[in-house]
């Protein structure tokens, strides 16, 4: 009885160890009905900031940057719907291993189906970028066939001969044609944070090829030319044309047009920017603390090129003053016209010519960045034009906000 | 009484195909601002019936492209001598003393810049590959040690970007070129091999 119970124990525990499991079973075909499902999906409450942070999600646990978002969110409409999910492999494309996809069996002991999920994503984080993103697993798409689900990806020269990318995933297009991106980036992956989200945004950095607005492939459609995209999915190289001919802001606008429902009047853009611009300023605040809580603990050491690269914000704060000329632009356009809210029209003139009470500035959007210092806009615009914020992680909060120019790190600009 | 009538008629077929002409000019009238010289594409876009024109403009040309781009750059000890070319990821599975390990290599974005990072897979019986390392900035332990062993190359694969602005990518496995992605004399490719 007793060798009956040990071959038995043995074969459970060999029957056990050779159970293969998929990430998930795919029982269904992408189509163009699943491609409307899936933008529905994107639109959908289910696809939220919290949805990897929050403690009773089935996905909690995921931890993404900006292009391991991408991914996991088709990753999880692929596994919600028993539909396949693949990737050129990042490892290399050897033989039967051409793809990673959800048939394989590598995860099995991560566990139950979504926890194999999350092992997946995870995987595909640690070994992808954007680069991979967007010259193997996407396609470029016609300006038309811009929906929610589809990725906007930039590369931008950044010092020292370095190159800054990163990608959104447009949840929703408003109305007027801005856009509702949900992202990550690698400073908040790091910290885990929830999702981010920008519900009106306006992308700079026009397409350049391939870099721009992209699709998924269909598995089916991994490693072979845009002509086996089919049609209706809008494989398209027009929005690379349209950006050189156009230029940057000529495309966007046609852009915004295009894919718009309604559309917005000069005064509606102008308070639409306003709030972007007050937004984006506030949101620095939480970047440069960021830095500084990081000082306080290290005591002040200067910061290694990890940490440099994680702190610093050259990119944030060139495109936070691309925010600020989009709202002189606009700002101008409205005067021409004779058009726009008054009170919006003001806090524009106190911003740009710096001139007259700003009180009321100072009440619709105080940039609060210090105990007892808060600036207005206006302030804030007067500083980034003359260059005096400091991108430095090492300066102290004074310097970054460009209060003081004097006092300034001697530790290493990394790039 | 009846040349009045014919006359009538004769206005009205008149008004409505005037009518019709300031409607339709209207219509085509653009609605954005446009640089100069570049009006007939916008305005052509905004409309549908020339949106298939405009589609198949752009979608035809560049698997014709794509025979010429393929003889530029076929080989990939010329393409390693330009003087702009940077290494994107390389992917090399050696079998070391009977295990096959596949080492990659490449660049992770970063919030301001750009990571290398370094990661080791190693193979079961049935050719999965299973992440064991991933190491940023540097190589790691194992992928340093294994790197180091002798063992004989089944597998490689490199991206490159070449041009001024790294616009250009080339993609080889062992040593055939298999994609090029991006402009080349002004013209935008995207091509399989």
């Amino acid at each position: 009885m007793k060798h009956v119970l040990i071959v038995l124990s043995l074969a459970l525990t060999f029957s056990s160890i050779n159970i293969q499991a998929a990430v998930w079973e795919d029982t269904q075909s992408w189509s163009l009905e699943y491609e409307q499902k899936f933008s529905a999906w994107m639109q959908s409450p289910a696809v939220k900031e919290n949805m990897f942070t929050f403690v009773s999600s089935p996905y909690y646990g995921i931890n993404t940057d900006c292009a391991d978002t991408a991914y996991a969110l088709r990753a999880i409409f692929a596994f919600e719907n028993k539909l396949p999910f693949a990737i050129t492999n990042p490892s290399g494309s050897r033989e039967a291993s051409k793809s990673l996809n959800n048939r394989t069996n590598k995860f099995d002991g991560a566990g139950p189906e979504n926890k194999r999920l999350v092992a997946l994503i995870t995987e595909i984080g640690s070994s992808v970028g954007t680069e991979n993103l967007t010259r193997f697993d996407t396609f470029p798409t016609a300006i038309k066939k811009i929906a929610p689900g589809t990725i906007f990806t930039y590369k931008i020269k950044a010092r020292f001969k370095k190159f800054i990318r990163h990608a959104y995933n447009i949840k929703d297009i408003n109305p007027v044609g801005t856009f509702d991106v949900i992202y990550s980036t690698q400073a908040n992956q790091e910290k885990r944070g929830e999702l981010l989200r920008r519900r009106e945004r306006e992308f700079e950095n026009a397409p350049s090829d391939p870099w721009g607005f992209r699709k998924f492939r269909w598995p089916e459609h991994l490693a072979s030319n845009l002509e086996s995209i089919p049609q209706e999915l809008g494989p398209s190289m027009e929005q690379f044309e349209l950006a050189t001919s156009l230029g940057e802001n000529a495309f966007f606008t046609m852009v915004r047009k295009t894919v718009a429902t309604s559309s917005e009047s000069t005064g509606e853009r102008l308070n639409r920017l306003f709030k972007s611009v007050c937004q984006e300023a506030q949101a620095r605040i939480g970047y440069v603390n960021e830095a500084i809580a990081y000082l306080e603990k290290s005591n002040n050491e200067c910061m290694d090129y990890q940490k440099f690269d994680a702190f610093s914000t050259p990119a944030r704060d060139a495109a936070l003053k691309e925010m600020f000329l989009k709202f002189k632009q606009s700002y101008s356009e409205a005067r021409q016209t004779q058009s726009g809210d008054a009170v919006i029209l003001s806090y524009a003139e106190s911003v740009y010519s710096n001139k007259g009470d700003k009180t009321e500035l100072q009440k619709a959007c105080p940039v609060n960045y210090r105990a007892g210092v808060s600036i207005d806009l206006g302030t804030l615009w007067n500083r980034i034009s003359n260059d005096l914020l400091s991108s430095h992680p090492n300066d102290i909060i004074e310097a970054r906000w460009g209060e003081v120019t004097k006092r300034l790190t001697k530790c290493k600009r990394w790039y | 009484m009846k040349k009045n009538k014919k006359k009538i008629l004769g206005f009205l077929i008149l008004g409505i195909l005037i009518l019709a002409r300031i409607i339709i000019h209207m219509e085509s009238k653009p609605e954005i601002d446009v640089i100069p010289g570049t009006m007939k594409m916008v305005s052509a876009y905004e409309k549908d019936e020339s949106r298939a024109q405009i589609d198949s403009r752009v979608i035809t040309p560049f698997t014709s492209q794509c025979g010429d781009a393929q003889k530029l750059y076929s080989d990939i000890n010329e393409v390693k001598k330009i003087k702009s070319v940077s290494s994107r990821f390389v992917n090399t599975h050696k079998n070391i003393d009977g295990v096959i390990y596949r080492f990659r290599f490449f660049y992770k974005e970063t919030s301001e810049n750009e990571v290398p990072q370094y990661l080791l897979y190693q193979e079961d019986d049935q050719e999965e590959d299973h992440l064991i390392e991933v190491s940023p900035y540097i190589k790691g332990t194992k992928f340093t040690k294994f790197e180091k062993k002798n063992g004989i190359t089944l597998y490689s694969e490199e991206g490159f970007n070449v041009g001024l602005d790294q616009n250009l990518f080339l993609h080889f496995e062992n040593g055939q070129l298999k994609k090029i992605q991006g402009p080349i004399d002004g013209k935008f490719h995207d091509c399989a091999y």
